[in-house]
């Protein structure tokens, strides 16, 4: 191979058209890294997000009053536990507080501590002498953005939030969430439930919804029905929903872009269909000049697809091993507010490295393909006809 | 000029083994680790997306304009609405 006058001839020819390749070449590469950034991005995200998913409680029970989801009675549970096939019943009290001032808002979620779950989990992010000097008083763990807004807001050990009834509750900040954790804590505020209630305004018969799992899946339809029929205002949300509302959400915004990536590819394979298929454009005069020389069509083309493909490989390589690079090495930086947005607390989370090869072979045969016969049906077209005319 | 195209063959096989490398030596599970953990302890696993806080209901249909997100377009509809994660 390495004394093959066929390759020597590609390389001689690729390199003196170096210029026109180069140029090609970082078209494309600006195409495939920003597509590859942001499927990648997306992928990780929803990897991360479907990883969780197994600590989420199987059903959700919300209160609905006038479209909207209201406080629930904490007597629903009572009704819960009679069903048959239900556990871990656990009542959720959560909402957001909104910093006037500065027009951020956190999510205060409260959580009953003396819980098996609650606190097997509070285990794996702090040790027993924390925990112990954690429930003493009133403490307070936050997310990183919220910690970083405090701070800033000089704030730095605690803050004294005013509740709906006009009193002051002062709390201690006891620990920052570790930011591996960003995706979900960048803008949590975990508090003791009773805490929560009140920060919320919450009575204590209530509850801001109630979460339940179904050990055997092939009750899920079964117990959501039966439950589904307690009350007409109780809507309940599984698991699979939530999963869906997620695919959805990452789904769209990778779409627009895959629909951008069409549109440019089209018009950037129309460039070059338009390029090689010009009367009197120097690729004409090359290939009729081959054809002169003796070479066959199918040399000709076999010289065009290996050409192409070298430029294809290159670009290809290069953008998706920098759109890797910038996306789980640098954390990417701008294009990751698309999916987390920029509105409130500012989140800069670690995505985890997800390469979808599906994914990435269809990003290559979307590109390639288009990309060859750009350059393979017009060169075929030269060369079919007499290698004068074509020198023309 | 054939030793150039293995500079280029060298440089690009190397970007990919970074890739690769790296790809294979992350550390993940101490990631969805504290993911877990954090979601264990809430019951609560949707994303902190940084949205705009969505209280003010002028009237029982029609919401406050949002604040422009998108200099570009500002009319577009914001994609990452908390509501549509944290309500069905």
């Amino acid at each position: 191979m390495k004394n093959s006058p066929f390759i020597h001839f590609l390389m001689l020819e690729f390199f003196k058209e170096r210029k026109k390749h180069i140029g090609v070449i970082s078209i494309s590469l600006v195409i495939l890294f920003l597509l590859s950034s942001v499927l990648f991005i997306s992928s990780s995200i929803r990897h991360s997000l479907n990883q969780t998913l197994a600590w989420e409680p199987d059903f959700v029970v919300q209160r609905i009053q006038g479209g909207q989801k209201v406080n629930a009675p904490t007597e629903w549970i009572d009704d819960l536990l009679e069903v048959h096939g239900i556990s871990k019943i656990t009542s959720r009290v959560y909402g957001r507080y909104f910093f006037k001032s500065k027009e951020k808002s956190f999510l205060i979620v409260g959580v009953d501590f003396m819980d098996e779950q609650s606190h097997k989990a509070l285990r794996m992010m702090m040790d027993e002498t924390d925990l112990k000097e954690f429930l003493k008083g009133n403490n307070m763990l936050v997310g990183e953005g919220v910690s970083s807004h405090l701070k800033a807001h000089f704030y730095p050990n605690g803050y004294t939030f005013l509740t709906p009834k006009g009193a002051f509750k002062k709390v201690q900040l006891f620990k920052v969430l570790p930011k591996k954790s960003n995706l979900i804590s960048n803008d949590m505020i975990i508090v003791p439930i009773e805490l929560a209630r009140e920060i919320l305004g919450m009575g204590e018969d209530e509850v801001s919804d109630i979460a339940f799992n179904v050990p055997n899946d092939d009750e899920w339809e079964n117990v959501a029905d039966k439950i589904s029929a307690f009350y007409y205002d109780l809507r309940v949300v599984t698991k699979e929903d939530i999963k869906k509302a997620y695919e959805n959400l990452y789904n769209y915004k990778g779409g627009i872009f895959l629909i951008l990536f069409l549109i440019v590819i089209v018009t950037f394979v129309l460039i070059l269909y338009q390029r090689y298929s010009m009367v009197y454009s120097s690729e004409r005069r090359h290939i009729g000049l081959l054809r002169a020389l003796g070479w066959s069509i199918r040399d000709v083309l076999k010289l065009k697809f290996f050409e192409t493909m070298m430029i294809v490989l290159i670009a290809f390589v290069l953008g998706v091993a920098l759109a890797y690079l910038y996306v789980f090495v640098l954390g990417a930086p701008l294009l990751a507010e698309i999916f987390l947005g920029g509105a409130n607390l500012h989140n800069s989370v670690i995505l985890v490295p997800v390469l979808d090869f599906g994914i990435l072979s269809s990003i290559f045969l979307i590109y390639a393909i288009p990309f060859i016969s750009a350059v393979l049906i017009p060169t075929w077209k030269i060369a079919v006809t007499d290698p004068k005319e074509a020198m023309l | 000029m054939v030793k150039a195209f293995y500079l280029a063959a060298s440089l690009l096989f190397l970007m990919t083994l970074i890739v690769g490398m790296h790809y294979i030596f992350t550390d993940r599970v101490d990631v969805t680790g504290k993911l877990s953990a954090v979601a264990g302890l809430t019951r609560m696993g949707s994303p902190s997306l940084s949205v705009a806080y969505y209280e003010q209901r002028i009237e029982s249909r029609v919401q406050e304009v949002e604040k422009e997100n998108n200099i570009i377009y500002p009319e577009m509809m914001p994609v990452d609405r908390m509501d549509f994660v944290y309500e069905k």
